[in-house]
């Protein structure tokens, strides 16, 4: 099990990967495993992480997302750089469960988060929360980060999934289809952050103003940003 | 890649790629998911067709297969299934039950992980 594990869903950028790998030194210090698992577009950071990886890490890559970016026809193991492994979602949130420390790279943002000091040994009792606040650039990513959140319902870990600024973006029209089955299922609950009310869609969500929206990041033990 | 043809179905040829779901899903029809089943030295009996039914359902209503949890919590709810639980689910195919659901339902292959 992991003691340290980051998510890195960060499309690649001049730079990006780069940051990623020199915060990754600092953060992974005092911890005995650190694990890093590369999904969505983060994925195709895979190379120039590599050539900056840090050693003593654990480098995992989601096996779905690495599939939808590899040539039809072609092996898996072909397109994997060393010291990369193929990992899935289930394996991912495996170890944020018994992390120390979660920390997060998403396309809507950074987040870190350590164990409360309060001898808590497991995050498994609290609550995870998903927040998601940019807005999709194609189906693929749009179909990613529902993923994210199939994969925590999957599980049945206490999460739910929060849709802020532009990741309202996910909910409307055509995209609403796929994180509906979370609400019809009762597998996660959806909340938005809409401070003006103006939000409509066709989902069962649940509308927060800015201070309560701030209290669901308050209480969840672990917020993964998307 | 290795694709397979079924044919007899009316002089058309149907089209199986390598992991033997049906190239052109609107192919399907359920004499050709009993011919594919068949072939591959299983019988479809009721609950198969339920959970067949219940994919292709889903994957019209959002896009995708359900989550095996979905599915065990909609059989346990509408199939008439005593002991509905994912063992039972995996006895009907053991190699995996919604993907197994999805290739004689004629969808694609599951594209996730999870």
């Amino acid at each position: 099990m992991a003691d340290y594990i980051a998510l890195f869903r960060v499309e690649p950028s001049p730079g990006a990967a780069r940051c990623f790998a020199e915060d990754l030194r600092i953060a992974c210090r005092g911890y005995d495993v650190s694990k890093v698992f590369l999904h969505g577009d983060g994925v195709e950071a895979m190379a120039e992480l590599a050539s900056d990886a840090p050693t003593g890490v654990d480098w995992l890559v989601c096996r779905t997302s690495l599939e939808r970016r590899s040539s039809p026809g072609h092996s898996l193991v072909d397109a994997l750089i060393p010291p990369f492994r193929l990992a899935t979602l289930a394996a991912f949130y495996q170890s944020v469960l018994s992390a120390e420390r979660v920390d997060s790279a998403g396309l809507g943002g950074r987040a870190c988060f350590t164990m409360p000091p309060t001898g808590q040994t497991s995050r498994s009792g609290g609550r995870l929360l998903m927040e998601v606040g940019f807005a999709p650039l194609d189906e693929r990513q749009q179909r990613e980060t529902l993923e994210m959140a199939l994969g925590a319902a999957a599980l049945e870990l206490d999460a739910c999934v929060l849709f802020s600024g532009d990741g309202l973006a996910h909910l409307d029209a055509e995209g609403a289809r796929g994180w509906r089955q979370l609400t019809d299922f009762g597998l996660l609950e959806i909340y938005v952050e809409d401070p003006l009310g103006r939000f409509g869609s066709e989902i069962v969500t649940r509308a927060l103003d800015s201070g309560r929206a701030a209290q669901l990041r308050a209480g969840a033990a672990t917020i993964l940003i998307l | 890649m290795t694709q397979r043809q079924l044919s007899g179905f009316g002089g058309h040829t149907i089209v199986l790629d390598a992991d033997g779901h049906l190239v052109e899903p609107s192919d399907w029809s359920e004499t050709i998911a009993e011919e594919m089943a068949r072939l591959d030295g299983v019988a479809l009996g009721r609950l198969h067709w339920w959970l067949i039914r219940f994919v292709r359902d889903h994957h019209r209503e959002y896009g995708m297969p359900p989550l095996m949890r979905v599915a065990v919590s909609a059989m346990r709810r509408d199939a008439d299934v005593e002991d509905a639980s994912s063992r039972t689910l995996y006895r009907l195919f053991p190699d995996g039950p919604i993907r197994e659901a999805c290739r004689y339902g004629g969808l694609p292959r599951p594209e996730s992980c999870i």
